[in-house]
């Protein structure tokens, strides 16, 4: 029998309908990974598990019983049911050691040293045992998310739900996280992840769920999800989210927002740092070089292309909207020795540049 | 190079501040504080001014002339050392009403006499003070050019002061009244009475209670059965020498030696009631006083909402400044400043009305202080509750609260709500400022916890907690960080509210001062003393509420803290 099924959930919040007919099973073990565009209802299907939010239609099964039932004991629910939060949550006014064992103490009803060896346990298995009698203020980003799965964990939930636990952290942060969450996975923890980090999906999934228009659109296997999805849908999102691109006038281009873009991109896709500083150099070279600013209305619509392993397959960039795109063509074709950015461009330093009338394609190394 | 031009700049500038103060303060002591004949010959004056003031003071008509120069030469007698820059010498700095033209002239709040002065003064500006020895020291700082009132009280204060004289022509001839409330049945007694009191005696009384011989000024002891009842009498308390405050804080005075005269006669006792002259008339109109009395003349507009009784010929004449002003008297800035000492505090054991004043606003703060916290946390508690009658009640108090200033919310309280009522008026300050300060701690708490980030709440939810248990454990120890500095500062901010009770009669730390301010004619000593002790009293205060709240609550939270320090220790070792 499965741990969770959902049936036919309903969600609406004035005229909208974020979730429509949501149907899907857990098995105790899973890792599930909910993706989807923002604003399709993730959170909330999140936050109808534990019901922080109530549904307006249909069943979630937890254990034979419809959670939905308005006679269900929430408490209960709840403490069976552990959740992270993008912003953590922590409670301020107390030490890391006392958010984690107020709660066992209150709720649980056990004795302040049972709950303080709890509590101890659960930070020596995120790491931070040493911050037991900080305050959360003291804390970094991805230390007080590990904090607050360290709380959650000392309830001994049955099944953790996390609602984009990385989100809010700077991509520095985000692997200390990401380490924590892959243990709990190996560990047979019973997970529910809201997510954007596709790496993470990939890595510990044993099942994805595309939410879109309200259904589960498409689900299966990590590897089915990203690299063979059915739906065309699936395959855009998937796309969207492995694609960088820039388009802009002239005018409006930004050089240190472009730049900054693309190397958030390259962080969030854990590129290797070579690739990403070949891919900067030749885009910046290009944008210094050839963009005229004379020309305020032409585009500038540069795209890089990830292939396996999320490592850079191709920058492109199309001149097909830029004044004087011949000479450009020209200049790369055969550069003059004194036009250094032409050089580095057409160098085959970084990769091999194919130029025609309306692209420049560099096929990286 | 130009931030150290700025500051250097600056700090120039606070010097040249701080110096201009001191010199004005200096200079505005100085002249307030000139030496008066009167108070160093308080106990020793030796001169019989009684005889030759009252055959002249009896006649009434032309009696205000007779009357300066009598009381001039008894002043200049019993003034010694001064005698030589006397009153009897002083010329006014305006002869005539004319003189007046378009100058300033100042009277007591409710003195209903700006018609008669524009009888024979053209433009006159006119500007309302509470009490008398303010205009006197408006008079003599330059800030107004004439000072309006009976010829008791201008005399008495040219007497006391060489550098006023008062104004050779009356501007007008009227008579004091006692006042009752319209149809009153007692007017009848108590005409009957002073007429059976007689002329003559009531003219002793003003005789003694206008000169200066203080010994003779003894108010008599209410002796008599009183089988007719008691009074209350609404009597005016800061205006030398119709009514003021004597030794022990007693009223004395022309006033109430004449009306205990009367009582005496009607065999009813007295229960008298101090303030200021505009809280007489509407103290028998609220029923609050059965009379009222306090160098009121009957004037034709009193008349209209009161029956008055007369008692004694007064006319209304101008106090104004000497003319030659040059020479104040120089003792040494030392000498000065301990006979102002001697003044504010010694003389009358003027200490205790000080003390007593403070006793009353520390009181009137804490009491109101705590009702005030508990008051606010109840309704934060009710509110909670969601119940419809309740939130209407609470935001009809916001809006009294928020929307009137405290004076008029305890003048309400005092005059209209508890105006029959038998109760003190501290009692009254208490449940003004009580109401006032619970609405205001209401506010903050509420909005205390708005703050707190409602991702708390959800935090402690979905670990299982009940809401009420969150709300205790999680919700509140966050808002009370944010409210705990905002009540504390709202409380100070209540302290020094309550130097208005003085509006609704209470005797605190600001009217003690305004009091000695009336008898001494001095304003530095005694505001400067006031202020001190304000100071002092709120530093103690906050001082006391900081430590109560550290040592209860931040001291848990150390405890907690070690408590659970000591056992990951203790696990660390095993």
């Amino acid at each position: 029998m499965s741990m969770i099924q959902v049936k036919n959930l309903k969600k609406q919040f004035g005229k909208e309908f974020p979730l429509k007919d949501i149907n899907f099973t857990v098995e105790e073990g899973d890792v599930i990974s909910i993706i989807g565009p923002s604003g399709t209802g993730k959170s909330t299907l999140l936050r109808c598990m534990n019901r922080l939010e109530t549904s307006d239609g249909g069943q979630i099964i937890f254990h034979d019983k419809d959670i939905c039932d308005p006679a269900t004991d929430l408490n209960q629910l709840r403490r069976k049911m552990g959740m992270v939060f993008q912003s953590f949550y922590l409670f301020p006014h107390m030490t890391v050691l006392e958010n984690i064992v107020t709660p066992q103490t209150d709720i649980l009803n056990i004795s302040r040293e049972e709950a303080c060896d709890v509590a101890m346990k659960e930070l020596e298995n995120v790491g931070l045992a040493g911050k037991a009698l900080n305050y959360p203020k003291e804390l970094s980003g991805g230390q007080k998310q590990r904090v607050a799965i360290a709380r959650a964990l000392a309830m001994k939930p049955e099944v953790m739900l996390f609602d984009e636990p990385t989100s809010a952290l700077d991509p520095t942060m985000v692997s200390e996280v990401l380490a924590v969450i892959r243990n709990l996975a190996r560990s047979g923890l019973t997970m529910l992840i809201v997510t954007h980090e596709m790496r993470l999906a990939r890595e510990v999934s044993s099942k994805v769920l595309y939410i879109d228009e309200g259904i589960v659109f498409e689900e299966g296997s990590p590897e089915k999800i990203f690299d063979n999805p059915e739906k065309k849908k699936t395959r855009d999102f998937i796309y969207r989210i492995s694609v960088w691109n820039w388009d802009s006038t002239v005018r409006d281009m930004d050089t240190f927002k472009l730049l900054s873009s693309l190397e958030a991109f390259c962080q969030k896709q854990f590129m290797d740092e070579s690739h990403f500083k070949s891919c900067r150099l030749l885009i910046e070279e290009f944008v210094s070089g050839f963009v005229n600013r004379k020309y305020p209305d032409d585009r500038v619509k540069i795209a890089m292309n990830l292939g396996e392993n999320d490592d850079p397959m191709s920058v492109e960039i199309d001149i097909s909207e830029l004044t004087g795109k011949e000479k450009i063509v020209n200049a790369l074709k055969k550069p003059d020795k004194n036009d250094l950015s032409a050089k580095i461009i057409s160098s085959k330093l970084y990769g091999v540049p194919e130029v025609n009338d309306s692209k420049i394609i560099w096929e990286l190394k | 190079m130009k931030k150290h031009l700025l500051k250097r700049m600056g700090l120039f500038l606070c010097l040249l501040l701080v110096g201009g103060l001191s010199v004005s303060a200096g200079r505005a002591y100085a002249t307030v504080s000139s030496e008066t004949g009167s108070s160093e010959e308080s106990g020793s004056s030796e001169v019989d001014s009684g005889e030759t003031g009252s055959s002249e003071a009896g006649s009434g008509e032309s009696g205000s002339i007779e009357l300066a120069d009598s009381s001039d030469e008894a002043g200049s007698e019993a003034s010694g050392e001064s005698s030589e820059s006397g009153s009897s010498e002083a010329i006014p700095e305006f002869s005539d009403f004319s003189d007046l033209d378009g100058k300033r002239v100042s009277m007591l709040s409710g003195a209903p006499f700006s018609d008669q002065v524009d009888k024979y003064v053209d433009g006159a500006k006119y500007t309302y003070y509470d009490s008398f020895a303010d205009i006197i020291l408006a008079l003599k700082s330059g800030k107004t050019d004439a000072a309006l009132n009976n010829s008791a009280v201008a005399e008495y204060q040219a007497n006391q002061d060489p550098a006023l004289v008062v104004m050779e022509q009356p501007l007008q001839e009227m008579e004091f009244g006692i006042a009752f409330k319209k149809g009153s049945p007692e007017v009848e007694k108590w005409q009957k009475a002073i007429e059976e009191v007689g002329e003559e005696e009531i003219n002793r009384l003003w005789d003694i209670w206008i000169g200066s011989d203080e010994s003779k000024k003894i108010l008599p002891e209410q002796d008599w059965p009183g089988n007719n009842g008691t009074v209350k009498v609404a009597i005016i308390d800061n205006l030398e020498p119709m009514g003021y405050r004597g030794d022990n804080e007693s009223i004395v005075g022309f006033d109430p030696a004449l009306l205990l005269t009367v009582a005496k006669q009607l065999d009813v006792k007295v229960e008298f009631k101090g303030m200021e002259l505009a809280a007489l008339l509407p103290s028998v109109e609220s029923g609050k006083a059965d009379l009222a009395i306090g160098s009121m003349l009957i004037t034709g507009a009193r008349l209209e909402s009161m029956d008055m009784v007369p008692y004694h010929s007064g006319n209304v004449v101008l106090l104004v400044r000497a003319r030659d002003q040059g020479g104040n008297a120089t003792n040494g800035f030392l000498t000065k400043l301990k006979a102002s000492f001697r003044k504010t505090f010694i003389d009358e054991r003027r200490y205790k009305l000080i003390f007593n004043g403070l006793l009353v606003t520390l009181i009137i703060s804490i009491v109101a202080g705590l009702l005030g916290v508990l008051l606010g946390f109840g309704i934060v508690f009710l509110n909670r509750l969601n119940n419809k009658v309740i939130n209407v009640i609470t935001r009809i108090l916001e809006e009294i609260v928020v929307g009137l200033p405290a004076v008029v919310i305890l003048m309400v309280l005092y005059y209209i709500i508890f105006g029959k009522a038998e109760i003190s008026a501290v009692i009254v300050a208490i449940i003004g400022f009580s109401i006032m300060f619970g609405i205001k701690t209401f506010d903050i708490i509420i909005n205390a916890i708005k703050a707190v980030d409602p991702g708390q709440m959800e935090a402690a939810l979905s670990l299982g907690y009940k809401e009420g248990k969150a709300f205790r454990r999680i919700i509140l120890p966050q808002a009370r960080d944010i409210y705990f500095p905002l009540i504390k500062t709202q409380f100070v901010v209540m302290i020094k509210d309550t130097s208005i009770v003085g509006f609704i009669a209470v005797m605190d730390l600001t009217r003690a001062g305004d009091l000695i301010r009336s008898r001494t004619l001095e304003a530095f000593f005694p505001l400067i003393t006031i202020a001190i002790f304000y100071y002092i009293l709120i530093k103690l205060l906050s001082g006391i509420i900081n430590l109560i709240y550290n040592r209860f609550f931040e001291g848990k939270k150390e405890k907690s803290k070690k408590e659970l320090g000591k056992i990951i220790e203790g696990r660390g070792k095993s």
